[in-house]
């Protein structure tokens, strides 16, 4: 643990190597980026199953069913954002360090993003052939999904410090979280609705945006107080 | 007052079917939210007195038999539903 | 003013006041509830549109009303406890989440029973009524929260860190729900008879909202009464009100 014990460095030291320890430490495990991935895979295939073969109906319902399924799946890995760091001690380290703990863990959620979100939203163009979705809503798809991965992650890392402590937290954290998700998907399908429907969907997607940056300035704050409050209770 | 006479109040034209059950469930809630912890308030206080004469109890004989587990299952279901 | 701050904070001089204010606030409440709902059933005139069910307003929007203000009032009681560490405020907001959701759960049934004579349907993915469903699961995950947790001081913060992230996100939900209504249904179902209510219908309906928040009051404070008893039950002054010595 460079960081609790080199107090010289500074902040953004401090960030970049936590950023990397966890890029690191994501990129040795691939089934952990790709799990998500065929999580998504799976369920999306549920789908046509579960509705019926109807190509015109999984159309249209294909902005929803794609923004459900990522929600979903953000869901599944954020319970693991500080699972391994609680087990090991490393998060105890984190709170003794001489910085801030909301920014250290900010670097931690960035780099599980990079691992889960935003490869996500790059991969989805292929799920959303699947169901169908009419290719002019490609684009804003991608783009939503950009934006909105990194609030769901954001949230999503809230509810993850808040239940690290407990066990089998898993349904728990779904539980606490999936109402604040709701604006997030609101905004994402909407945008894609919109774009299926060749309507605006740049006001959408500046929501989303909005959602994003006052997720980033607010979520870190909340997952340090909740890191803390674990702590106290593991 | 609207309506002439009892049964007009019961059925009132029709919607009594609907008002009537809307007012009795959500007296059923709000009563269980007054009863509730009233209830446990009594029941609270009656362990805690039972405690203190366990304890006088104990005090003056030093063998009375204290089942400590039974003591703690009584404890956690106070605990509980609060 | 600053005593009687200080004073809420002491456990034996917040039961005793809250005793004396509970005894007289229930019968008010039970009192004004009374009024109200005759008032409102017998008294009150039909709704020249929805007839005779509109009458289920004197319940659903005083208990939704009192149950959105009662988050607000668990999340503040949160933050109190989060930043001055005050116990009462623990208390305080581990009281108010089940009264919160039970009223909630109210709004709700009532609005479902209400929604079969209007639209024909039990359950319509109305805006208003959507925002609600959300917040009982908000009150729920708070709940939820808190039973899960083995240490209760840990419980209470992490309750009030949850609520005050709800808290943060209830004004942008109700917004995206409105948003996500208009989207998807443009203004084919409206709520009818909100704009312009006649006053020998307003006066009933003020008189109920009173009457809940009454109701809201008195119930969190008997949960505080019953907790803290049992929080201080070796302490000399729950032993002198028990009657014990």
């Amino acid at each position: 643990m460079p960081v609790s014990d080199a107090p010289s460095i500074t902040l953004f030291e401090a960030f970049f190597r936590q950023f990397v320890r966890h890029g690191k430490a994501l990129i040795a495990s691939p089934a952990d980026l790709m799990n998500p991935l065929l999580f998504f895979f799976m369920v999306v295939t549920l789908f046509p199953i579960g509705l019926g073969p109807d190509p015109g109906r999984l159309s249209q319902m294909a902005p929803g069913i794609l923004w459900v399924v990522a929600l979903l799946a953000s869901l599944m890995v954020s319970g693991k954002l500080f699972a391994s760091d609680f087990e090991d001690g490393s998060l105890e380290q984190l709170c003794l360090a001489p910085h801030p703990l909301a920014i250290l863990a900010l670097a931690e959620v960035l780099a599980h993003w990079l691992g889960t979100g935003l490869l996500l939203a790059l991969m989805s163009p292929f799920f959303a052939v699947l169901v169908g979705l009419p290719m002019q809503a490609l684009p804003v798809l991608v783009v939503s999904l950009l934006l909105g991965s990194l609030c769901l992650t954001l949230i999503g890392a809230v509810g993850s410090a808040l239940t690290v402590s407990i066990r089998r937290g898993g349904l728990l954290l779904s539980l606490i979280i999936m109402p604040l998700h709701v604006p997030v998907l609101i905004f994402g399908s909407a945008a894609v609705v919109e774009a299926t429907r060749g309507g605006n969907t740049l006001s959408w997607l500046a929501l989303l945006a909005a959602l994003v940056l006052l997720s980033l300035a607010l979520a870190p704050l909340a997952i340090g107080a909740a890191l803390r409050i674990s702590l106290d209770n593991g | 007052m609207h309506f002439d006479s009892l049964a007009a109040v019961m059925h009132m034209e029709g919607h009594g079917i609907y008002v009537w059950p809307a007012y009795g469930i959500t007296l059923v809630l709000l009563s269980w939210l007054l009863w509730a912890p009233a209830q446990r308030l009594r029941k609270r206080k009656r362990w805690i007195i039972a405690e203190a004469h366990r304890h006088a109890a104990s005090d003056e004989f030093e063998s009375v038999p204290q089942s400590g587990r039974v003591l703690a299952a009584e404890k956690d279901s106070m605990e509980g539903s609060s | 003013m600053w005593s009687f701050i200080h004073k809420l904070g002491s456990p034996p001089w917040f039961f005793r006041f809250s005793g004396s204010l509970v005894r007289w606030l229930l019968p008010l409440t039970l009192a004004l509830l009374v009024v109200g709902a005759v008032w409102g059933l017998l008294v009150a005139p039909a709704d020249f549109r929805q007839g005779n069910s509109y009458r289920i307003i004197y319940i659903h929007v005083p208990s939704a009303v009192v149950a959105l203000a009662g988050y607000y009032v668990m999340a503040l009681a949160g933050a109190i406890s989060l930043i001055w560490r005050i116990k009462m405020a623990d208390i305080a907001m581990k009281a108010a989440a089940p009264v919160g959701a039970a009223l909630t759960a109210v709004a709700l049934m009532t609005g479902a029973i209400w929604g079969k004579p209007t639209w024909g349907t039990w359950w319509v993915w109305d805006a208003r009524i959507t925002s609600m469903l959300i917040l009982l699961f908000l009150y729920l995950g708070v709940v939820a929260l808190f039973e899960a947790y083995d240490n209760k001081a840990a419980a209470a913060r992490a309750c009030a860190v949850l609520s005050l992230v709800g808290t943060v996100n209830i004004p942008i939900i109700y917004k995206s729900v409105d948003w996500w209504y208009s989207l998807h249904q443009p203004a084919s179902i409206k709520f009818t008879g909100e704009s312009a209510i006649d006053v020998s219908m307003l006066y009933p309906l003020l008189l109920m909202i009173t009457a809940f928040y009454g109701l809201f009051t008195a119930a969190v404070l008997m949960n505080m009464r019953s907790d803290l008893i049992w929080h201080h039950r070796d302490a000399a002054w729950v032993r002198q009100w028990t009657g014990l010595k």
